[in-house]
């Protein structure tokens, strides 16, 4: 009945509880004529009732809360009237899979693999830290910078010292107690015959790294071609496409950004090659619009992988685009973790190292050994990058946008944790969520927010446990060393790595 | 219930809420004033007011009564921050509901997937609540049982509906706005809003009508 249409409005609007008297009189007469609308009119407040009376009996046996001591506290130590008081994250739900992994994943990092960590960026680094490492507990927040700046910098009064240098002692225990470190080498390594090197060789060096020092260097070397090798296998006829990427990672970036281009049509599918092209562009500036595309291909072929949403965020940022990089940002944080696709990366590697005449099952356990470690530079270096946006809003006194990109950042190594392949991808996750959680501190200090603390220090113990965890796997693995290994066994083990990552003990046979 | 009931305040329903309605004269945008001027004792009284309001709309958002109740502290001390760009002039509830709005929104963002366990409590409030309105049904023991299927059925249905649908249910339905209220908490026009709640109610029915069929 085309006279119904328009009684739908009276319907809608009843439906809202915004009828007024005329329309609800005029609804009445029509529904009074009308049994359809009437029918449909009383199924839908019926409905309409039943949904208020569930909402209403869902909290009815809720207790009541009690904020008004809370909030006024939490206003209380607001001296000044910061622009925002920014939201307080929750605790996030922590990938518990990542930690069992790593803990066992790191006597097999220790005993096969290399884990490389790096010192602490003292340009990341509030130099405010020195100031907020001032001991002692007190009843009151302690100012610790002059009061005509307009900043404070509390301790925390459930601490008894800022709660993120907790976290930075167990990471020095970690680092130079245990883990082998990658360093530039300090002296000139004689390379054989790259062919003469065993499998047996690289392994029996690898379990020698914690006691002598050019055990890692000659790993080290072994592992790096030079340009100029690297060029060559590049513009051998008949290398494999695999090859070349390895190739890649060992040019300039403008040559390798060139290299990988010509590979798209072969290799356009693995979404590593965009990654790396994507890099390797992004090394100049003008390439910008390429490097984006490249970032472009890789969401569009691992979409879930919340990679190129940093990527985005950290091009944008770096044009001032501050919308744009908080958009990126907030998109990056839909999604569940980050992937480098280290295993492809270590395959590549490998690859090369066979073009350039070591056998391949050596070629392999240098690969497996040394994988994950160019990863962890990247990660932390795009994280540090983000950290320092974040600071330079800070400075700005635009706390908000500051918090913002910390908390994403502390979120990236989080993300970093679950989608590790390796783990030194792992110890990537979680210096960069230390180093995030550093200058949470500092802000949350100097706005006064006391809810933002006690989760910073929640968060803190969470981190602590696994970190030490690591520590004791490490500590009494050591006895593994013993166990024999004969090449068969060297070489099943480095495919495993290879096609596993180090992160998967079950599917390694351990 | 919108609230503490103020005489001739609009939206006054007939279910109560557990806590006492408070009687003071004095406005919510009074207080927002004398707030504005330095009175901190005027947010205490807001926060009095409201705590349970807000608190209660950000179960219903979050589904996590543990961050709903973060989630509505965090709401005051914003509503404090944010104190001089209040206009007395309009209502302070939509106001501190869009606040605490915006802060559910971004931790649903953070938090896409719910924890298991704080779903679980929340879906078993739910469930508790479907068989706690069965069995007043007062039609003897037949109808109570088709009561709680169909609150099972509706229970389940509320499931089905995305986001914004929902946000659309617990803005109508679990917190009483009308559809001007809800049009200034999510920034959208009124007609917008009484159309959606049309739309999603209808689905609703057709859901129901559909699961009762199978």
């Amino acid at each position: 009945m085309p006279s119904c249409e328009k009684y739908e409005v009276h319907i809608m609007a009843l439906l809202a509880g915004s009828l007024d008297e005329t329309g609800q009189r005029r609804l009445d007469e029509h529904l009074q004529q009308c049994p359809a609308c009437r029918s449909e009119c009383e199924a839908l407040q019926g409905l309409a009732e039943d949904i208020e009376l569930m909402g209403h009996a869902i909290v009815a046996d809720l207790p009541p809360v009690d904020l008004a001591g809370a909030v006024m506290d939490a206003i209380g130590q607001t001296d000044a009237r910061p622009a925002i008081i920014p939201f307080v994250p929750r605790p996030r739900r922590r990938v518990r899979w990542a930690w069992a992994g790593l803990a066992a994943a790191a006597a097999l990092a220790i005993m096969i693999g290399l884990v490389r960590t790096k010192e602490v960026s003292e340009d990341v680094v509030d130099q405010r830290t020195q100031v907020v490492s001032t001991p002692p507990v007190t009843a009151q927040p302690v100012p610790a910078v002059s009061e005509e700046e307009g900043l404070r910098t509390p301790v925390s009064p459930a601490l008894q010292q800022p709660a993120t240098q907790k976290i930075a002692e167990e990471f020095t225990k970690l680092t130079k107690r245990t883990l082998p470190r990658m360093r530039p080498s300090s002296r000139n390594v004689d390379i054989p015959d790259l062919a003469a090197i065993t499998v047996r060789d690289v392994f029996d060096d690898r379990v020698d790294t914690l006691t002598k020092e050019d055990a890692l260097d000659r790993i080290n070397q072994w592992a790096t071609l030079s340009a100029e090798r690297a060029r060559q296998i590049a513009n051998t006829a008949g290398v494999s496409p695999g090859a070349v990427v390895g190739a890649s990672a060992s040019l300039p970036p403008d040559e390798a950004a060139g290299l990988l281009e010509t590979l798209i049509e072969e290799l356009g599918d693995d979404p590593y090659v965009h990654l790396a092209r994507a890099e390797a562009l992004s090394a100049d500036p003008v390439n910008h619009q390429a490097a984006e595309a490249e970032i472009a291909q890789v969401a569009m072929l691992d979409p879930d992988n919340a990679l190129p949403s940093y990527l985005q965020a950290r091009n944008a940022f770096s044009l001032n685009d501050v919308p744009g990089g908080l958009r990126a940002l907030s998109e990056a944080q839909d999604k569940q973790t980050v992937r480098t696709y280290a295993i492809r990366a270590a395959d590549y590697h490998g690859q090369v190292l066979t073009e350039a005449g070591m056998l391949g099952g050596t070629a392999n356990m240098i690969a497996a050994l040394t994988a994950g470690t160019d990863e962890y530079d990247f990660l932390v270096s795009l994280g540090e990058e983000l950290l320092q946006y974040g600071q330079f809003f800070e400075l700005e006194n635009q706390l908000e946008i500051a918090q913002e990109i910390y908390e994403a950042v502390y979120f990236l190594g989080e993300q970093i944790l679950g989608g590790a392949e390796f783990s030194s991808e792992s110890v990537a996750g979680l210096d960069i969520q230390r180093l995030a959680l550093g200058l949470l501190e500092e802000t949350y200090a100097a706005i006064g927010a006391v809810t933002g603390m006690e989760w910073l220090a929640d968060e803190v113990e969470q981190m602590i446990a696994p970190i030490e965890g690591l520590l004791d796997v490490v500590e009494s693995l050591n006895a593994v060393f013993l166990g024999p290994f004969d090449e068969t066994e060297l070489n099943d083990l480095a495919n495993a790595l290879l096609e596993y990552g180090d992160l998967n003990l079950e599917l390694l046979g351990f | 219930m919108t609230g503490p009931a103020r005489p001739g305040s609009p939206g006054c329903l007939s279910i109560e809420y557990i806590y006492p309605v408070g009687t003071d004269e004095t406005t919510d945008e009074i207080l927002m004033t004398q707030l504005c001027r330095g009175d901190k004792s005027a947010l205490a009284e807001l926060v009095r007011r409201y705590e349970n309001d807000v608190f209660r709309f950000s179960v219903h958002y979050l589904r996590d009564v543990e961050r709903a109740r973060d989630v509505a502290q965090e709401t005051f001390i914003r509503v404090f921050v944010a104190r001089d760009r209040f206009d007395a002039t309009r209502r302070f509830r939509p106001w501190i509901l869009c606040i605490a709005r915006n802060l559910c929104l971004n931790e649903l963002k953070r938090r896409k997937v719910a924890a298991a366990e704080s779903l679980d409590a929340y879906t078993e409030l739910a469930g508790d609540a479907a068989n706690t309105l069965a069995s007043r049904a007062e039609d003897g023991p037949d109808a109570r049982v088709m009561a709680a299927e169909r609150n099972s059925m509706l229970e389940a249905a509320l499931d089905t509906l995305g986001d914004e649908a929902r946000e659309i249910i617990v803005l109508r339905f679990f917190q009483r706005m009308s559809a001007s209220e809800i049009a200034h908490t999510i920034g959208s026009t009124e007609g917008a809003v009484r159309t959606r709640i049309h739309r999603i109610l209808k689905r609703l029915k057709k859901r129901l009508e559909e699961v009762a069929d199978a």
